[in-house]
């Protein structure tokens, strides 16, 4: 082996070439390093002050019209996104595309919040719109008789008017009104708790709509015909059934109109009792009753209107809860057709003379209303002929032991032989799909109860709608042993009205 | 009124736990593998040049 | 004008045709609308608390709306028992549709007698003439006297506030005590309001009475109606009292707001309450209502209506109509809240007011209180001024603005935005006041920064703004503050606005300065202050720039000169401080010149003289000092013209100057008539001027003498000697300086050129020298044979012509030729190329230079000195 007098010096080249090479690695690794974690802390900086701090000015408040806060999902995530990058981009300058693939996973995390956000609120609305649906609600005003996909609802917190609280923008199960108060936003989580106003009129909804199906009951007829007095023996022969089977049958007054309406419905339909009239003056007005069997609930929307209002087919285009309902009572005054007094003899006329109303054609009012019904059906796109109508005849007391005593005999064959009303029923059963004809005597007996042909009429009314509930309604008795007492004609000498 | 901050932070405060981790553990991480990759450079270069 | 009317109630027959509630009969063309809205309007529930049948203890609704279907409808609705069917409830509602320009208040008609309750047969009804109502004023009066009067305030605000879409009010009070309180109200209330004010006497379901007021039956529960009603039980004593009244009119009061709080303190003790807040307008007006009381109301509207647009909705817009009244009718000093109602009010009642009632408000209030109002009420009185044709009252406010604003500025606050002002009176007592401020007239003198916002508010306006005070203003803050400062001071922004701005200013300045020692106003006026006045052509200003001009010397001394002089000639009338009593004297020339200048500036100087120019005394004397020096070389000429000039002025000169004049005379006539000469006719004269120079001045003679020896030394050489060889020595020394000035070294002056040298002179100097007698050799040193030229001259003469010669060679010449560049000795050599007597000078020459130490191996190389 020779000795090469350059290798030591070669060697020591080396060496420090090496050492040079490697310096520069070292270094351009160490830049890496100190540039990523510059870069990251600055994004994670930016995180931290939007997001965890909350300091980003562009998402405020609501402004003056607003109702209610918007949801992150509303727009707030965006947004944040947004001035995230913004301000990442002022400090890093160009070197921001070092950054982009966690920006892009931020985005990614937004874009996934959003996704969850909104597809809970269309699952949400969905369901809701589904039992909806599946259980039949369509929620009606008894105030303006308009349809609402949903009510508004009043925040107890300030008051404000929360139009549509349905999951959306400004939340998918809770929506904080301005004062920052949660409100429920569909009926499946509470909303029927709140304050409810109809969207369309601002009137108080006080029967909690949209819990239960709301059933439309219009009551028409002349005047005189005992609307009212009917509408008060329904109440009561539904009350009267709660009261006999409270386990299984609850009947409440919904909201202070109904109550002041109904609440002495014993006392109007005591015998002696004369119900004063309903003065069309007053605007028509559903009194709701929340009827309740098991598990199942009924909102019925009672319409007990003046009679003066089927008088002109102008009034009673009005009435626009006709084209609501599928269910009418025709209430007649068998005293007031010319056919059933005539029938009487002259004693009978006498005791009975105070108690005739005036309407002489009770035909009048069911084809304005026939027509009305027609007529707003085929704008609302309901089939025409699915209603029911039932032909109430009142005053079935008094009409007791007269010479027209509509006992023993069919109601139907009643209302053709003595009323003559065989035209009036063959139009309603082309009208209407089913027609049924009622004798009713609206009175209480010495018990209080109601008389049975009420029970039979309430019966019918909820069969189609509320069959359990229907069923739940005791069987008629004897009316002569459950009620005591007959009504007292008005004419009947002793003394004048009661 | 209620301070917007206050409106959302809950759900934003979510969002930032869960950024922070989405961004720190790729950091991590990749610090961890330029650290491993610059040893192993180094020592290879050092090898090749400085028998 | 008839009011048509409407039956209804449940009957058999009526204008429906059917049995039930329907219209009984009814004016023919009633609106269907209003038929519609009556029978809504009328619905009527009996008391459940009493029998259905004990009918003639119903209580009976008086109601009214003032728009049901377009028309105001009083109706009358009674319980009248059963219907047709038998049926308890029935009620029969009497309606009239009332003529909107009725002056009977509806509830007036409470208890009149045309009233119904019985349905007739005949549909068809007539209309009806309305007969006064009878709960009037005299039995409101009497039925409110025991009544408390907090219950009446509380009734008011919170019908006003009803009527104004607030909640409505609800006595708790029979039908008879509910009409009483309503008709008590009508008549308080302005009419118009009155009639805008729907109530119900009696009302079975108050949610769905949509009135302003209504009564229900006293023991009514009104537990749950208390959030929706403002709730009122007359009859509870409330021991509340009233507030106390300002002035001793019964028919014209006001109260303070101050003192309407307590009221409102009062009402919200009642427990009905909430009573709905209301402003102190309100309150105010609702206490003159009900100190008036029922029966002073119609006086007290009836003066009020006149102001009214027609368009007055709630109380407190009604308010300041009442407080116009009063200060309309001048009966008694309107205090402070109606003066500021009025104030408030008027710029926009304007629009409807008769210009001349405008006027006679505005001149009320101007008199009432013209110190109190706010600047902006101030501008909009302006306004109402200039609308309503007042050309006086537009005066008075202006003035009013512009003494406000200009105070203000002057106290420190911004200057408000100008109005544009359209009295030049007005104007000009603002430019008096803006002198009278400038001048300390809140007590202290205004700052330069006040000073400037006070004198640019007011030229944006317009307004003239006052000299002498602007002078004054200059002459003494300003002044003060410039002369407290650095001369070299920047002056700050405002002081230098101010003399930028406003000469008057600068004119006072200028007066100020004035007092200032000379040395410190140079300064002044040199530094960034008499920048200021520079290009100024304000004659109290000359000083100063006089002064800047001095001190900087931008000019060249005659052009600075001129500039002062013409400064001090424009100036001059009008006498400014300070100023030089005449246009030319000799500070200003020393300024100028300096202490020790030539005889050019003389020239220079009595050159701008012209007939008009006021020359000082002491001019002449300084031409004088100048004149009697000895001039540098090369400014004879100018010396001869200055004398001459000196001499043509007439200037007032010392008397050795008039005789350094005289003297000159003939010599500077010998003088010029020896450089026009040729030939022996020159030697002649220098012979005489020689003569003529003994016992002169030595300027007269050194002048003289160069300018002789100048032309001497163009003459023949021959001449030229024999002239010298005679000469009186003076002559021959001034010969010998002129020799050595034109051969030897030339001092740069100033950027001149040097002229090239005179070769041909220098032959003949030389040849001169010859002439004269002198060798070349003849000082011990080797000479050249034959260098001497012509015959030498005997006896003593030649001996002093040779010493002369001799002199001239080698103390004249010869140093002159060691300054010689190689080239000018060349061309002095080329020179004597066609004389024998080149050879001479050569080696005379190179004699001279090896004797003085230039020859040698470079010498030939050497530069030469000559121009040094």
């Amino acid at each position: 082996m020779t000795d090469d007098p350059w290798e030591p010096f070669l060697s020591t080249v080396r060496t420090v070439f090496a050492f040079l090479v490697c310096a520069v690695i070292v270094l351009a690794a160490l830049a890496l390093v100190v540039g990523l974690l510059l870069l990251v802390r600055i994004h994670l900086r930016r995180i931290h002050e939007v997001l965890y701090l909350g300091d980003h000015a562009g998402v405020g408040s609501p402004g003056p019209e607003d109702f209610a806060w918007l949801g992150y999902h509303g727009g707030p995530v965006w947004w944040d996104l947004a001035e995230v990058y913004r301000r990442v981009r002022l400090d890093t300058g160009l070197f921001v595309v070092f950054l982009y693939p966690f920006l892009a996973v931020q985005a990614v995390v937004a874009a996934a919040h959003l996704a969850l956000a909104w597809a809970g609120v269309v699952v949400s609305r969905l369901v809701d719109a589904a039992l909806l649906a599946a259980r039949r609600i369509r929620m009606v005003c008894p105030n303006c008789f308009e349809a609402m996909s949903y009510p508004s609802y009043v925040c107890d917190g300030c008051g404000r008017t929360h139009r549509d609280v349905r999951p959306g923008m400004w939340g998918v199960f809770r929506r904080h009104c301005v004062c920052d108060r949660a409100l429920p936003t569909l009926l499946l989580l509470g909303s029927a708790d709140l304050d409810t106003r109809c969207p369309h009129c601002d009137h108080a909804l006080e029967h909690r709509p949209g819990e239960a199906r709301e059933f439309v009951l219009p009551l028409f007829g002349a005047a005189g015909a005992g609307k009212t007095r009917l509408a008060h023996g329904l109440y009561l022969s539904l009350e009267h059934g709660a009261e006999l089977h409270p386990e299984t049958l609850s009947v409440e007054l919904m909201g202070e109109e109904t109550e002041r309406r109904l609440r002495e419905s014993r006392t109007v339909l005591s015998p002696r009792h004369r119900v004063a009239p309903t003065p069309p003056g007053r605007r028509a007005h559903g009194a709701t009753l929340r009827v309740a069997a098991g598990r199942r609930t009924l909102l019925v929307q009672m319409y007990d209107t003046a009679g003066e209002w089927f008088n002109t087919h102008e009034r009673t285009e009005e009435l626009s809860y006709l084209g609501r309902a599928t269910t009418f009572l025709l209430v007649l005054d068998p005293l007031a057709v010319p056919a059933v007094w005539e029938a009487l003899d002259a004693e009978e006329q006498r005791r009975l003379a105070g108690d005739r109303s005036g309407a002489r054609d009770p035909e009048r009012a069911y084809l304005q209303v026939r027509d009305q019904v027609q007529r707003q059906y085929r704008t609302l796109g309901a089939a025409p002929g699915k209603g029911r109508l039932a032909v109430v005849v009142t005053r079935g007391d008094l009409l007791a032991g007269t010479s027209v005593d509509p006992r023993g005999t069919p109601p139907e064959r009643w209302l053709d032989e003595v009323v003559g009303a065989a035209n009036l029923l063959r139009a309603a059963r082309v009208d209407f799909g089913s027609v049924e004809v009622f004798v009713t005597s609206a009175v209480t007996g010495p018990s209080g109860a109601p008389d049975p042909s009420l029970t039979t009429l309430s019966r019918w009314v909820l069969a189609r709608d509320a069959g359990a509930l229907g069923a739940t309604l005791r069987e008629p008795c004897d009316p002569l042993s459950d009620a005591g007492e007959e009504r007292v004609p008005v004419s009947a000498g002793t003394g004048g009205p009661s | 009124m209620i301070d917007p901050r206050h409106r959302y932070r809950t759900v934003r405060r979510s969002t930032a736990f869960l950024l922070y981790l989405i961004v720190a553990v790729p950091t991590l991480m990749a610090l961890f593998l330029l650290t491993d990759r610059t040893i192993l450079l180094v020592r290879s270069v050092w090898e090749t040049l400085v028998p | 004008m008839s009011s048509p009317q409407l039956y209804y109630t449940s009957c058999e027959r009526g204008l429906s045709g059917c049995t039930g509630y329907q219209f009984n009969a009814a004016t023919p063309g009633v609106d269907t609308r209003v038929l519609r809205e009556v029978e809504r309007f009328t619905v009527y529930e009996p008391p459940r608390a009493l029998p259905p049948d004990e009918v003639h203890r119903h209580p009976i609704n008086l109601c009214y709306s003032p728009d049901l279907g377009g028309a105001p409808v009083l109706s009358r609705v009674v319980s009248s028992g059963d219907d047709p069917s038998g049926r308890p409830g029935n009620y029969f509602a009497h309606s009239l549709v009332l003529d909107e320009g009725s002056e009977t208040l509806p509830a007036e008609l409470w208890g009149a007698s045309f009233w119904t309750d019985r349905p007739v047969t005949d549909p068809r009804l007539p209309g009806i003439t309305l007969p006064p109502g009878p709960l009037d004023r005299r039995r409101t009066s009497a039925w409110l006297r025991d009544r408390a009067e907090e219950t009446i305030r509380g009734l008011l605000v919170s019908v006003d506030a009803a009527i104004e879409g607030g909640a409505p009010v609800l006595l708790l009070a029979d039908d008879e005590a509910t009409a009483h309180w309503v008709a008590a109200l009508s008549h308080l209330l302005p009419p118009p309001l009155a009639r805008r004010m729907s109530f119900a006497t009696y009302s079975g379901n108050p949610e769905e009475t949509l009135v302003h007021v209504m009564g229900v039956p006293p023991g009514t529960d009104t537990r749950g109606l208390r959030g929706r009603f403002v709730v009122f039980d007359p009859d509870r004593p409330v021991s509340i009292a009233p507030p106390p009244v300002h002035t001793a009119s019964s028919a014209h009061r006001s109260f303070t707001g101050a003192e309407s709080a307590p009221l409102h303190e009062a009402l919200d003790t009642f427990e009905e309450g909430p009573i709905p807040e209301a402003c102190p307008e309100t309150l105010t007006l609702v206490s003159l209502l009900v100190h008036a009381g029922v029966e002073g109301t119609p006086t007290l509207w009836a003066a009020s209506l006149p102001y009214s647009s027609g368009r007055e909705g709630p109380l407190s817009e009604w308010r300041p109509l009442s407080a116009a009244a009063f200060l309309a009718d001048g009966s008694f000093p309107a205090a402070d809240p109606d003066l500021r109602a009025v104030r408030a009010w008027l710029p926009d009642a304007v629009a409807w007011l008769a210009p001349g009632q405008s006027r006679h408000l505005l001149h009320r209030l101007l008199d009432a209180d013209p110190d109190t109002p706010h600047d902006d009420d101030l501008a909009r009185l302006r306004e109402v001024a200039h609308r309503a044709g007042d050309p006086e009252a537009t005066e008075r406010l202006e003035g009013l603005i512009l003494r406000r604003a200009l105070d203000g500025i002057a106290a420190g606050a911004s200057a408000p935005a100008m109005v544009p002002m359209r009295s030049a009176w007005a104007k000009e007592e603002a430019g008096a006041r803006i002198g009278a401020l400038l001048e300390g007239g809140l007590g202290i003198v205004p700052t330069p920064d006040r000073a400037v916002e006070l004198l640019r508010w007011a030229g944006s306006g317009g307004v003239p703004l006052p000299r002498s005070a602007l002078e004054r203003y200059g002459a003494g803050p300003v002044a003060h503050r410039i002369s407290a400062s650095p001369p070299e001071a920047e002056p700050d922004r405002y002081l230098t606005e101010l003399l930028a701005a406003h000469s008057p200013i600068r004119r006072g300045v200028a007066h100020g300065l004035a007092v200032l020692p000379r040395r410190n106003l140079a300064r002044l006026a040199a530094g960034p202050t008499g920048a200021l006045m520079a290009k100024d052509r304000e004659p109290a200003t000359a000083l100063l720039r006089e002064l800047r001009m001095l001190e900087l010397r931008e000019d060249d001394p005659p052009e600075l000169l001129r500039a002062v002089m013409d400064s001090r000639r424009e100036a001059r009338p009008w006498a400014p401080p300070r100023l030089a009593d005449h246009d030319l004297d000799r500070e200003l020339l020393l300024r100028v010149w300096g202490p020790a200048p030539g005889p050019e500036t003389v020239t220079a100087a009595l050159s701008l003289v012209d007939g008009r120019t006021r020359i000082a005394p002491d001019v002449g004397d300084w031409c004088a000092r100048i004149l009697a020096r000895v001039p540098p070389r090369g400014l004879e000429e100018e010396w001869h013209h200055a004398l001459t000039l000196v001499g043509r002025l007439m200037l007032r000169l010392p008397e050795s100057c008039r005789g350094l004049v005289e003297e000159w005379a003939p010599v500077g006539a010998k003088v010029a008539a020896l450089r026009r000469a040729h030939g022996e006719e020159g030697a002649r004269l220098l012979v005489s001027l020689a003569a003529l120079l003994r016992g002169c001045r030595p300027v007269v003679e050194t002048v003289a003498l160069r300018r002789v020896c100048d032309r001497v030394l163009d003459w023949d050489h021959r001449l030229c000697a024999r002239v010298m060889a005679d000469c009186p020595s003076k002559v021959f020394d001034s010969y010998c300086e002129e020799v050595e000035e034109r051969l030897g070294p030339i001092e740069r002056a100033h950027g001149r050129s040097v002229p090239p040298l005179e070769a041909d002179l220098a032959v003949r100097v030389f040849l001169t020298a010859l002439r004269l007698g002198a060798e070349p050799g003849t000082s011990g040193e080797p000479g050249v044979k034959g260098a001497r030229v012509g015959r030498p001259r005997g006896g003593e003469g030649g001996e002093r012509s040779a010493e002369r010669g001799r002199t001239l060679l080698d103390e004249v010449m010869g140093p002159s030729t060691l300054t010689w560049s190689r080239r000018e000795a060349a061309s002095v050599r080329k020179a004597f190329d066609r004389l024998p007597e080149g050879q001479v000078f050569e080696s005379w020459a190179r004699g001279f230079r090896d004797r003085h130490g230039q020859g040698g191996l470079f010498g030939r190389f050497r530069k030469g000195a000559r121009r040094a």
